[in-house]
């Protein structure tokens, strides 16, 4: 059974997207008041743990990697920008994260596999998406007050840029599959 | 007898603890993908010089240039990286990659201080070339996204080498060392130009 639990902590781990998304949504929270990182993180796990529910009875979320990488985007040029952004908005993007990754780690359900294996794999997913979300967080929020914030936007200018890239390459396929 | 039923037992029992549910991702090629990436920059020798004199001379020029040159470069270079997929035609790239290196590495062997944004303008124009280049390989990525994670490090830690470089200016010894280096990096873009390298 642990390994089922095991898989579930993996797998935000071998989603370069879903890792983009945390890493982009963890600088940019690192840059806010703790306030504003407490509420969101509470609304990214709540989110997360609502949608994983959610991959059970919903249908498999279509183009799932382009609205992630969307989501990193934004996330990576707000990080790069480092405005002051209203808590309203900080919310609604930690929410979104955590909607579209949850969504996004749909386990399929395969014949003679128990309901119980699934829900401590989601489990599993929804504890190591929380983590991840603060380990960058935390390491933004000390390296903000280290020269200006420089290194985090850095980073977040290479979280971009991978982002648009990626996102590019997914457009054009899909207006080649569209044309043909 | 007893034996073999023991150890019938134990491989069934691994084989209950082996077997895993299905994921939508399995993560098959994002390592691949992530290390082919991180890799790409290093073996042109033509990028790596011209992402090492991106943090020397954002070292050289001091704040804001030493953050945001680094900033300025994957940007954009992100933007050249499109025009890639896309297959836009963009006319001399090789030549504009070692033009690149050329031109940073004259400007830090000749200390020289331009303002900040002709030094932006100038960083941002040559990595339209750098990402131009990148991106034009990234369809045949087995991961995409982990491809160019792995790059856009791997950039990334090229220039924090540059910036290294670049603070020893604050020895008079230092300053030779980063203007020789500067010297070596225009030096190795002749080099590509003339295609003796």
């Amino acid at each position: 059974m642990s390994s089922f639990f095991w898989q579930g902590c993996l797998h935000p781990l071998i989603v370069p997207a879903h890792l983009m998304v945390i890493l982009a949504l963890g600088l940019l929270l690192g840059q806010q008041t703790p306030r504003t990182i407490r509420t969101s993180l509470t609304v990214y796990v709540v989110s997360l743990g609502g949608a994983l529910l959610l991959t059970r009875v919903l249908p498999r979320l279509g183009q799932g990697e382009l609205s992630l990488l969307v989501l990193a985007l934004s996330l990576g040029v707000l990080v790069i920008l480092k405005l002051k952004i209203n808590l309203a908005l900080v919310i609604t993007l930690s929410m979104s994260a955590g909607i579209l990754i949850g969504l996004d780690s749909r386990i399929a359900n395969l014949p003679g596999l128990s309901a119980n294996k699934i829900y401590l794999q989601l489990l599993g997913t929804a504890l190591s998406a929380s983590l991840l979300l603060s380990l960058p967080t935390l390491i933004s929020f000390y390296l903000n007050k280290l020269l200006d914030g420089i290194a985090v936007r850095v980073i977040g200018a290479w979280v971009t840029a991978g982002s648009l890239m990626v996102l590019a390459l997914l457009l054009h396929g899909l207006l080649q599959a569209s044309n043909s | 007898m007893h034996n073999s039923y023991k150890k019938l037992g134990w491989i069934i029992t691994l084989f209950i603890f082996m077997q895993s549910a299905a994921w939508a991702h399995t993560g098959a090629g994002a390592i691949g993908g992530f290390m082919s990436g991180f890799t790409h920059p290093l073996y042109g020798w033509d990028h790596v010089a011209a992402m090492v004199a991106v943090g020397i001379l954002g070292a050289f020029l001091g704040r804001p240039a030493i953050w945001l040159l680094p900033v300025v470069f994957p940007v954009v270079m992100a933007l050249g990286g499109v025009l890639g997929i896309l297959g836009i035609p963009l006319p001399g790239i090789e030549p504009g990659i070692a033009i690149s290196s050329i031109v940073l590495g004259s400007l830090i062997v000749l200390a020289v201080r331009p303002p900040l944004w002709v030094a932006a303008v100038l960083v941002a124009s040559f990595a339209i070339f750098h990402g131009y280049a990148h991106g034009a390989e990234l369809p045949n990525a087995a991961n995409p996204l982990a491809y160019s994670a792995g790059f856009v490090i791997s950039t990334g830690l090229l220039h924090l080498c540059g910036i290294a470089i670049g603070e020893l200016i604050r020895w008079p010894w230092g300053k030779a060392v980063a203007r020789t280096v500067g010297g070596v990096i225009a030096l190795t873009g002749i080099g590509f130009l003339t295609g003796v390298l």
